[in-house]
């Protein structure tokens, strides 16, 4: 109370009585409606400015503890230019041949007042190549079991308060195969698939069920890709002297599993932004 | 090492959520340091149903290697 000392009339001694609270009560009430300038919360902010309520509904925001649960009544000050820091990195994404995952690992969060800890998660059914970001509803800093959602829209990570911002990744592309239908004795060796193929000049594609020499020599290795047209595709493999491809082989894309951006209000503590290397 | 690991279905708290994820939780009863949901897109699951049963069988195992690792600490401790 020692804030509003200077706005209030205390009453003489400790109020006793029912009717002493009452009045104490009413007397503080009516302070905190019409002094918006000098009312003040935390000591950074005025009523007027950043809720615009009563009491009561102010004092139910307020924790046994008298933390602040609602996050228009954190101060924009923080320690490091940072509101928190995870500590690890939680995020990996994968893909098979259709649809991506996202994967949260369990992890920590270190605010000012606690250490939050939340448990894993996954998010599925998502798009291969594509950039999310990723988010829980947390307004009560309880952790353990949430739901995690991934949105394309930044904005939606700061849509609601209470919102707890876990990451941004990009998911892995799909892992989808094609089936060969043609290959040439040449160098480089250009590859038919017969559908399109949907790949990019880079991608990595593992070759299988070749026949004859394409067989012998390119089963199960791993080649990076130039892609000719959305049916051919080419690798870096003389194969003039092969016997006439006849028929069959697969051509599977691979997809790695990718790492997730920073989140929280600071990333993760080992992020190479902040320059820290753990021990 | 048995467990039964339960999945429920747990309803997000906003129109726009509910609307673009089905999610699932994994738990097993008593030991909530083991509980982990799985969001999946809507729009996923229209495309393929499968999803769903895929979707639950992972949560299921994940669950139980949660458990199964909480268990060796517990043990430990």
């Amino acid at each position: 109370m020692s804030q509003l000392e200077g706005i209030l009339r205390a009453p003489r001694g400790n109020p006793a009585t029912l009717r002493d609270w009452e009045q104490f009560l009413r007397r503080l009430n009516e302070q905190m409606k019409f002094d918006g300038e000098r009312a003040v919360i935390n000591a950074l902010t005025t009523i007027a400015s950043r809720t615009g309520t009563d009491l009561e509904t102010l004092l139910q925001m307020l924790t046994d503890q008298g933390r602040a649960q609602d996050q228009r009544f954190l101060p924009q000050v923080s320690a490091g230019n940072v509101l928190s820091l995870q500590d690890v990195n939680p995020l990996i994404a994968s893909s098979d041949a259709v649809t991506a995952t996202i994967s949260i690992a369990p992890h920590s969060l270190q605010y000012g007042f606690d250490v939050i800890s939340f448990n894993g998660g996954t998010i599925t059914g998502l798009l291969p190549s594509t950039t999310y970001f990723v988010y829980a509803d947390d307004p009560d800093y309880e952790g353990g079991a949430v739901s995690y959602f991934a949105t394309t829209v930044r904005t939606n990570v700061v849509a609601s308060n209470g919102r707890y911002f876990v990451g941004s990744i990009e998911t892995a592309i799909s892992a989808n195969t094609a089936a060969i239908i043609g290959a040439t004795s040449a160098s480089p060796i250009v590859f038919e698939t017969g559908t399109a193929h949907g790949w990019s000049t880079g991608n990595e594609v593992t070759l299988s069920a070749l026949p004859g020499d394409f067989g012998t020599n390119l089963n199960g290795n791993d080649y990076s890709i130039t892609v000719v047209d959305p049916t051919h595709f080419s690798i870096a493999v003389d194969g003039s002297a092969y016997v006439p491809y006849t028929t069959g082989g697969l051509a599977s894309r691979i997809s790695q599993d990718l790492p997730g951006g920073a989140g929280g209000g600071g990333g993760w503590v080992d992020n190479p932004y902040y320059g820290y290397s753990p021990a | 090492m048995s467990v039964e690991v339960k999945t429920r279905r747990i309803v997000p708290a906003t129109e726009h959520e509910r609307q673009k994820w089905f999610v699932l939780e994994g738990y097993v009863e008593g030991v909530p340091a083991v509980t982990k949901r799985t969001s999946i897109a809507v729009t996923a699951l229209v495309a393929r149903p499968a999803l769903l049963e895929e979707s639950r069988a992972k949560l299921i195992a994940d669950v139980t290697e949660y458990y199964e690792n909480f268990k060796l600490l517990e043990d430990i401790g």
